[in-house]
């Protein structure tokens, strides 16, 4: 194998795809990035067995047949070392035998290098279901959701993001338990529905890669895989959680009756100052609502207590409930609109907290007693 | 991993094995019992690499050339997950465990089964074992845990009845000793083997291909030697210590329980280190009984030291068996 490229155009796709690659694997391979060159085109690939990602560059120089191949070679160092290559000078990457040299300029490197083929990368099946998203509106779906998505908790099939794909629309769920979020598009699927869960690790790969444009994502998903398409470069794949989600729709709060309207921002800022004084480990601040009016009061274990009153919109009975203040801010910051609706149906059960006159985020909080 | 041809005495397991799942009848766990050597960890990789198999043959087995098969031999198989314990560690611990949960929360990469092997069982650590427990009872499809154990009882009862159990000491002893006269050739005492490695015929091969029987012998030699008073209790215990302290002490162990029983029955069948008789016999004879099972119980519980977690000097094990020895047997000598 033998290629030649400009330095800034290797650098961001290797930079991407070896971010995945963590500092100790179970497998030496692991640590490694599969280079390949065919047809005028170089592909990078790394994974760590969960989250695979790889890139496609086009390669300018005229190259013969002859100079296709593929290698892996030690990611971390084969990084570091065109990172710090000079600007001006192309890069150049030939194999011999089991090594790899690497000139640019008056430098040279040599490295080890695995065979490719030892390499496990991930399957393709031609049955996936696929559908084309803007990435503007999957990276809004993540970023509205994925903060409520459990860490590392034995109920494994919660440290993810369920993709629900329903005839009419997508949503996106995440939870850790005590609260939900849930996000919904309208979408016209052409296939069968299917929920599929992403892992964490994914999301997180995913949310760093997305921008805020309008370029359709291709996602192809089956039961055991998702693959996004993010570019004409660029492929994230990711196993998904073999597991069962739990049925969200259950947990949403049907027919609440005592609807509060509040402004957002307002809001958000009287729960940051009363959040202050709130026990350090459970965070409980109490709500008293009354017609028109909100009380937000909180305690410590010094018996130190904070006190605020706000004008909401409400004129039912008055009740009182408390909550964990970050989940409720949570889901405040991911609400864009100016007005947020708090609904409720009595005080020992669930919280549902969404923008006014819209049905695309929910956010559904547990109360706690104080 | 590389797969060597099944020897012959684990064929019916594999046949039971193979045929339980291509009728789809295999369990989530499998307990793999059976002494030290009996090619456990054969019999698992094999099914593994059946598992994993992109195109297995008609009868079931690994075709060898597919990319699963590839990946597997290169030890690469994101499918494939392999528990032991970790280098300077003698214990699976309880993040090897919880890496497993989570290799097995996931989807299989290839689609197929997903496997992992637990060698040897009884090296998990209580946490270990016990956060295994949850992946056991609540199993994901597709997934077969292979727990491999030389001594199944040292287990969590927990463990052990959420795993179906596969126990190989349960061999013919005509077709190991057929396939071990095979192996070895002539010159080698095959039912002796057989005998000291409790009819683990891997562990046969090891013990008549390396040094063990040279070392057993001059073990049992300066035992002798130190009754007589021609060697040094420290000088001596400093030099078995070269060897492995588990397997000294076991050789001992055989030894001293021979004795006792040729005390209590007077007949050599019962013997296990049927080449040492005269010895054995010589030494049950001035020995009384009480003094036998005294010097077999300082042994056993230095074995237990050995095997345990606690890393200790080899001579500090030593040391007090040769010095017990020397205070048992020097009477007799002062009388002989």
């Amino acid at each position: 194998m033998h290629f030649e490229i400009p330095r800034k155009e290797l650098l961001n796709p290797l930079k991407m795809v070896v971010s995945v690659v963590e500092q100790r694997q179970t497998m030496p391979i692991l640590g490694n990035v599969l280079v390949s060159v065919a047809d005028n085109v170089l592909s990078l690939t790394a994974t760590d067995a969960e989250v695979e990602i790889s890139c496609r560059l086009p390669l300018e120089t005229r190259l013969g047949t002859d100079d296709d191949g593929a290698t892996t070679i030690p990611a971390r160092k084969f990084f570091d070392i065109c990172r710090s290559l000079s600007e001006q000078q192309p890069i150049q990457i030939t194999t011999e035998n089991d090594r790899v040299l690497i000139r640019s300029g008056r430098s040279r490197f040599t490295l080890s290098t695995l065979p490719a083929a030892d390499f496990p990368v991930s399957s393709e099946n031609p049955n996936m279901l696929s559908l084309n998203l803007p990435q503007s509106v999957l990276r809004e779906l993540i970023a509205q959701t994925s903060f409520c998505a459990a860490v590392a908790d034995v109920r494994y099939y919660l440290n993810g993001l369920l993709f629900d794909l329903m005839p009419s629309k997508l949503s996106v769920v995440a939870t850790d338990g005590h609260r939900l979020a849930l996000a919904t598009r309208e979408y016209q699927l052409p296939e069968q529905p299917l929920q599929v869960i992403i892992p964490r690790k994914a999301v997180l790969e995913l949310s760093r890669t997305l921008d805020n444009v309008d370029d359709e994502v291709k996602i192809t998903l089956d039961q055991t895989h998702i693959r996004f398409e993010i570019s004409d470069q660029l492929t994230l794949t990711s196993k998904l959680i073999d597991g069962r989600f739990p049925d969200y729709y259950g947990v949403l709060p049907h027919n609440p009756d005592k609807i509060v309207v509040a402004t957002c921002d307002v809001l958000k800022q009287a729960l940051a100052r009363v959040a202050i004084l709130s026990n350090e480990k459970y965070k409980g601040v109490r709500l008293n609502i009354k017609a028109g009016m909100l009380a937000l009061s909180a305690r410590n274990p010094e018996q130190e207590e904070a006190e605020e009153e706000l004008e909401i919109e409400y004129d039912g009975e008055s009740f009182e409930i408390g909550f964990n203040v970050n989940y409720l801010t949570d889901a405040l910051n991911a609400i864009p609109t100016e007005k947020v609706e708090l609904c409720f149906s009595d005080p020992n059960s669930s919280c549902l907290v969404k923008p006014q006159d819209s049905d695309q985020q929910k956010y559904v909080v547990m109360p706690m007693r104080l | 991993m590389t797969l060597r041809p099944l020897p012959p005495w684990l064929i019916p397991y594999w046949q039971q094995l193979i045929t339980a799942h291509q009728q789809q009848r295999l369990p989530h766990a499998l307990l793999l019992g059976g002494n030290l050597g009996m090619g456990k960890t054969q019999l698992a990789q094999h099914l593994a690499a059946a598992l994993l198999c992109m195109q297995p043959t008609p009868t079931g087995e690994s075709c060898g050339q597919c990319q699963a098969c590839h990946l597997l031999r290169a030890g690469n198989h994101p499918d494939f997950s392999q528990l032991m314990p970790l280098e300077k560690s003698t214990q699976i611990l309880i993040d090897q465990v919880r890496g497993l949960i989570q290799f097995c929360s996931l989807t299989a990469n290839y689609g197929r089964y997903q496997v992992a092997i637990i060698e040897p069982a009884e090296a998990m650590n209580v946490n270990a074992a016990n956060s295994l427990l949850k992946l056991l009872e609540e199993p994901p499809d597709n997934t077969l845990l292979l727990l491999i154990s030389h001594h199944p009882m040292q287990l969590l009862p927990t463990i052990r009845s959420r795993c179906q159990r596969l126990d190989l000491n349960r061999t013919d002893p005509h077709v190991i000793h057929s396939w071990l006269k095979e192996q070895l050739g002539a010159g080698h005492d095959i039912e002796l083997l057989l005998t000291l490695t409790a009819n683990a015929p891997l562990a046969a091969i090891q013990l008549a291909q390396q040094e063990g029987l040279n070392q057993r012998q001059s073990l049992f030699s300066s035992l002798a030697d130190l009754s007589n008073g021609k060697l040094d209790p420290i000088k001596t215990a400093a030099q078995w210590a070269q060897h492995e302290v588990g397997q000294v002490l076991y050789w001992l162990i055989s030894w001293m329980m021979d004795v006792i029983r040729f005390a209590q029955t007077q007949q050599n069948q019962h013997i296990l280190n049927q080449d040492q008789q005269t010895a054995i016999q010589q030494l049950a004879q001035r020995l009384s009984l009480i003094q036998a099972f005294e010097f077999l119980d300082l042994l056993t519980e230095h074995y237990r030291l050995a095997q345990g977690t606690v890393a200790l000097k080899p001579n500090s094990l030593l040391e007090p068996i040769t010095l017990a020895w020397v205070a048992l047997t020097a009477p007799m000598r002062k009388t002989a």
